[in-house]
């Protein structure tokens, strides 16, 4: 049970910033991963990278739901905000935390589910899920250096983008089903072994668990 | 004894394309045979077709066991196969669990399969790496990760499409020896004269969808036909 610990708080707390009603809860919900990620060698660089598509994906997906609206613009502005920053948090909540879960423990947590078509699915939707990334960076890569990125040219970017991306993973699912159908006798369990409970898990769950009783007796509003 | 008999093998893609024409093959056990032949001649098709991932017309038989739609899991789990893209041979998110995937018996114990799978990882040369994405290694690694996995599962027969792709010669080198030490009978693909000098004791020549000869490696290496086919 002691592996279920770390996963258990990333999801509590990822829940919690997407269900805080206001910006303090958002915040502290942030916390303990602000803290893993203080602690992890990420340059700032490469979080921002990594932050910006997901950022442009929700002020895009808020100015729809903004420019439609009736009644004045000012309070649906603060909403808005808040809609960017839970999308922004939620994404980076799973990502620092998933990090810090690590591939084993993830293997460990499926592992552990009683049902055998749901730990198949799972173990292949990881497989995929990793590769789509994958790709994806490399298709970046490619595509930056074989056609400029500026103004007009970033249509074309896009364009190209997502034929590739779709046929890259059409291709990459044939393989890895045929990959599957060879290598699935059994059934996926884990390699985790047995982990011992550090102080840092127990402390990031008993957070997790204090904040969403502060939010469930209005506490903290 | 023969692990490896096929006869009168023909395929057409859908695209109405004959990949294979009329394949006739027999391995012996222990035997490793290198598949040559130029890009398009079919090897990879053949290949496939040995562990039932394309349905051709004609008979094959791997260790002992006929193909058909109801043996082709037990002949799954005799013959081991390295795709010549290894990096989509890997399902699970940690290298160590990922070899533990192909351990069998199916039903030994988590513990004794994570033993097992740590003893194939350290045999070849990977067992700082348990915890790493095996997408994370470079490719000479990878190879190596994914044969862990393949003799984890204890094949006797390895299918291999161009084993060595794009190793650098000590990545081949170490590839090789461990290769070679397997005792396993291989029918692999090349288009390496080391590999076949080093690895092959038998050369299967492929040319439109046909195996034209097949030759022991020591005649292969004086014949202009076949050393025309490998750099
Ligand atoms: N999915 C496919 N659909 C249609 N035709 C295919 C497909 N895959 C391969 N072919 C064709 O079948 C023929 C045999 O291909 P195969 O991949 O077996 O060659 P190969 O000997 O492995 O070549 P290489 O040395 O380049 O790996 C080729 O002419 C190829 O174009
Ligand atoms: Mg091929």
């Amino acid at each position: 049970m002691l592996i279920l610990l770390r996963p258990a708080a990333v999801l509590l707390l990822a829940v919690l910033v997407a269900a805080a009603p206001s910006a303090v809860l958002l915040g502290a919900s942030l916390v303990p991963m602000i803290i893993v990620q203080l602690r992890g060698r990420e340059s700032l660089r490469a979080l921002g990278a990594r932050n910006l598509p997901i950022l442009l994906f929700s002020l895009v997906f808020t100015a729809l739901t903004v420019v439609p609206g009736e009644g004045p613009l000012s309070s649906k502005g603060g909403e808005a905000a808040m809609t960017v920053l839970k999308i922004a948090g939620v994404y980076n909540v799973v990502f620092t935390g998933g990090r810090w879960t690590g591939r084993r423990r993830f293997a460990g947590v499926v592992g552990h589910i009683p049902i055998e078509r749901l730990r198949v699915y799972l173990v292949l939707l990881q497989a995929v899920t990793e590769r789509l990334l994958r790709n994806s960076t490399q298709i970046v890569r490619q595509i930056s250096l074989r056609l400029s990125t500026s103004g007009a040219g970033r249509l074309a970017v896009a364009r190209y983008y997502f034929q590739n991306m779709a046929s890259k993973e059409l291709a990459s699912m044939r393989h890895l089903q045929a990959a599957a159908i060879l290598r699935l006798h059994g059934v996926p369990g884990s390699s985790a072994e047995k982990p011992r409970p550090r102080g840092e898990e127990l402390a990031a769950f008993f957070y997790a668990l204090a904040l969403w009783a502060f939010y469930l007796y209005g506490i903290i509003a | 004894m023969i692990d490896l008999r096929i006869k009168g093998l023909r395929f057409d893609y859908p695209d109405g394309r004959r990949a294979l024409d009329g394949v006739d093959l027999e391995v012996e056990r222990g035997a490793r045979m290198a598949l040559i032949g130029r890009n398009g001649s079919g090897k990879t098709t053949l290949l496939l077709h040995v562990v039932g991932l394309l349905d051709g017309h004609g008979e094959i038989e791997v260790c002992g066991i006929p193909m058909s739609s109801a043996s082709v899991h037990d002949i799954r789990k005799k013959a081991g196969y390295l795709f010549s893209h290894v990096e989509y041979q890997f399902i699970m998110p940690d290298l160590l669990g990922d070899v533990m995937l192909g351990c069998s018996p199916v039903s030994s114990s988590p513990e004794e399969k994570r033993i097992k799978a740590k003893e194939w990882l350290e045999r070849f040369g990977l067992e700082r790496y348990h915890d790493r994405s095996p997408l994370d290694l470079s490719s000479g690694e990878m190879k190596r990760a994914a044969l862990a996995g393949i003799m984890a599962g204890d094949a006797e027969l390895l299918l291999l499409d161009e084993p060595l792709g794009n190793l650098d010669r000590e990545g081949a080198e170490h590839l090789l020896s461990v290769l070679t030490g397997l005792g396993r009978t291989m029918l692999f693909s090349t288009h390496r004269r080391y590999l076949v000098e080093k690895a092959a004791t038998h050369v299967a020549v492929m040319a439109r969808g046909r195996i034209d000869d097949v030759v022991p490696v020591k005649k292969a290496l004086r014949s202009p036909a076949v050393l025309e086919l490998i750099y």
